[in-house]
Formats: structure tokens, sequence, C-alpha cells
């Protein structure tokens, strides 16, 4: 085996960290100059692609009984690394907790919130914008299930404080879905003589997801064909992106592991060696070069 | 600058992608700095005048059409 022109320490580790992050094996190796064309240029590629998407175009969907096609694009991305790992796991999120409502808590959630609200108490009707917080809690509907009820409060579009009670059956989009707000469905009551009646419901409501339930979790099928209406042919490039992202990052592994084709100081191919002499031919025979990087 | 890029033409983005390609390529077949600029530089080129080659073709064949 030949002598490598650079100092590679570990190479196996070396790769491992390239794939992972890109540049991180280089990095690790010294080799700062690489280390910051490969993290610079693969993760711009990468993050550009998915900013362009709204961090959507990412995603690893393996669904029984679809073609296996569709994996091929994100076979591509996951050469970036870690993201494409993440992307596995949540995939296996998304499918084991399914595209089911949350219909019962087992713990209080406190939010921020934005929605509409249509209220109609007396002769007044508001149908208005609002931003606040909503604070759900678990507890037993009149037929012993579990159920969810709450609290909104916070400022109308107007500047009016409002603070509603939501009724029991309140309902929450599913808990991982590729969208960074939380789908909230709700009846608004009040009490009036004991009795809970019904005075208005909030609408287009939502709350934040957290970056861990959404990001890299797969599209349904009807979400996928939105997102191609949405972007057009910025799908297409988005997706370009973030699959030459990964493939490049293929080749910063492999420099990780090996080394550069042609070694520090052996900057011809063929062209400029007299006769004709083969790289590896001059590798072996010129072994003052090895070393002189490290 | 992301924006702008966004809201361009599609046909720019062939830039910075053009210039990435290159460096990451130069930089896994070689080690020294100046050597992998140097080669960046030509390959950047050269990709685009193979594209802007093959535009030309694409145009002059569907001339009139």
């Amino acid at each position: 085996m030949q002598e490598p022109e650079v100092n590679l320490k570990d190479p196996l580790i070396a790769a491992a960290l390239a794939y992972l992050v890109p540049g991180l094996g280089h990095l690790y190796q010294g080799r700062l100059f690489k280390a910051a064309i490969y993290s610079v240029c693969i993760l711009s590629l990468f993050g550009y692609g998915l900013w362009l998407s709204g961090g959507k175009i990412f995603q690893y969907r393996s669904e029984p009984g679809k073609p296996r096609t569709e994996l091929l694009s994100f076979v591509a991305q996951c050469g970036v690394g870690l993201p494409g790992l993440f992307a596995i796991n949540q995939g296996r999120r998304y499918r084991r907790s399914g595209d089911q409502v949350t219909s019962s808590l087992s713990e209080p959630l406190s939010s921020s919130f934005q929605g509409k609200i249509q209220v109609q108490q007396g002769d007044q009707d508001i149908a208005e914008e609002m931003t606040g917080t909503i604070a759900f809690s678990p507890a037993v509907g009149q037929f012993g299930d579990p159920t969810i009820v709450g609290r909104v409060t916070g400022t109308l579009a107007n500047g009016q404080s409002v603070d509603y009670m939501l009724a029991e059956g309140t309902r929450l989009g599913p808990a991982v879905r590729n969208s960074p707000r939380r789908m909230v469905s709700a009846d608004i009551v009040e009490e009036e003589n004991g009795r809970t009646v019904r005075i208005g419901r909030l609408e287009d409501a939502s709350i934040p997801r957290s970056f861990w339930n959404w990001f890299a979790v797969p599209l349904s099928h009807s979400e996928d064909q939105d997102l191609h209406r949405e972007l057009g042919k910025y799908h297409e490039l988005a997706l370009v992106f973030t699959m030459i992202a990964g493939l490049l990052n293929v080749l910063a592994v492999w420099d990780a592991f090996d080394g550069p084709a042609y070694g520090y100081g052996l900057d011809t191919e063929t062209d400029e060696i007299p006769g004709g002499s083969s790289v590896s031919a001059i590798r072996k025979s010129e072994p003052e070069a090895v070393g002189a990087n490290s | 600058m992301l924006t702008t890029l966004a809201q361009a033409n599609i046909s720019w983005h062939l830039l910075p992608l053009a210039v990435a390609i290159s460096l990451v390529y130069n930089s896994s077949r070689y080690e020294a700095p100046a050597r992998i600029l140097q080669r960046t530089v030509k390959h950047f080129v050269m990709i685009l005048l193979v594209l802007g080659l093959i535009l030309g073709v694409l145009v002059a064949l569907s001339y009139k059409l």
C-alpha cells in the first residue's frame, strides 16, 4: 500500500466524522482549508435547498406497497450525514404515531397561540384574529372517556383582551407532522347558571410544533402534492440542491478516508508528466513528497 | 442575498452550484490550496462553456420553430 501524502490519522474515524458532519473529518485530520471548503459548500447547498422548500423537501418516506423510487432522492440526500440519520428516525416516529389527531393528553400543555375566534355573546358577534396563550389539561368526559379541556387568553386584533374557556372534546393535530404549526379545534363555552353553554369556536387556530416534531417528518401524499403545487419548479430545484450536497459529501468522505487522488505536491495528472508516466508510478518513485504536509 | 437568488431567474442557480461542485470535486483530487483553487476556476469555466455550448445547440435547433 502506498504511503499517504497527508497525515490521515485514523482514516475510519475521519471518514465517519466526515460523513456525519461535512468537513469535520478533515478538521480532525488538521486539513483546515479542505474542512472549510467541504463544510461551507456542502452545508450551503443543503441548507439552501431546505430553505427553498421551507424544510419540507427532506424526508424518509417508506410506505409498504408504495414504489421505492421515491427513496432514491433520499439516498442521495442521506450522504450529508447526521440530517439523513435524523430523517430516518423521523420517518419511523411518523409511522408509529400515524396521522391521528390528539383527543386526550397525559399531562397539561401550555403554549402560545394564534388563530381566529368566532363568538356570539348576547347581541355581540366577535369574529377576530387573536394571539395569546392557550392551556390544555386532561379531563374525563361526561361518558367517562378521556378528553381535553382548556382556556385561551390573549388579545384580539382590535386590542381587546379576552379570556375564554374551551369545551370538552378539544382536539389537537397529530403530534408528529411536517408542519411547524399544530392545528387546534375547539368550541368556546361559558358557564351560565351552572350550565356550560357553547358560545363560539376557534377557527384556523394553531400552536407551534416543536422543531423535533416537524423537521424531516415525511409528508403525506396529499401534502406532497400541495408542496408541488406551491413550489412549482422550485420543488425540483430544492431537490437537486439537497441531492447534490449529499453526493458531494461522498467525495469528501472518501478524501478523508484515503486522501486526495493526487497527493500534496503531486499536482499533475498525466499532462505535465514527461513520457506520460502514471501518477501512481510517480507517487511510488517520489517518496520525498510523502508527509510534506504532515 | 438568498431571497434575491430565489427570486431571480432559476438559471442563475447554476453559478453557485457550479462553484460548489468544482470546489468540492477538486478538493477531493488535490491537497495544495493553490492547486485546488486554480483547478476550480478551470472546471468552473469548463462547466459554463459546455452548458453554453449545449444551450447554443438547442437554440440553433429550435430556430424559427
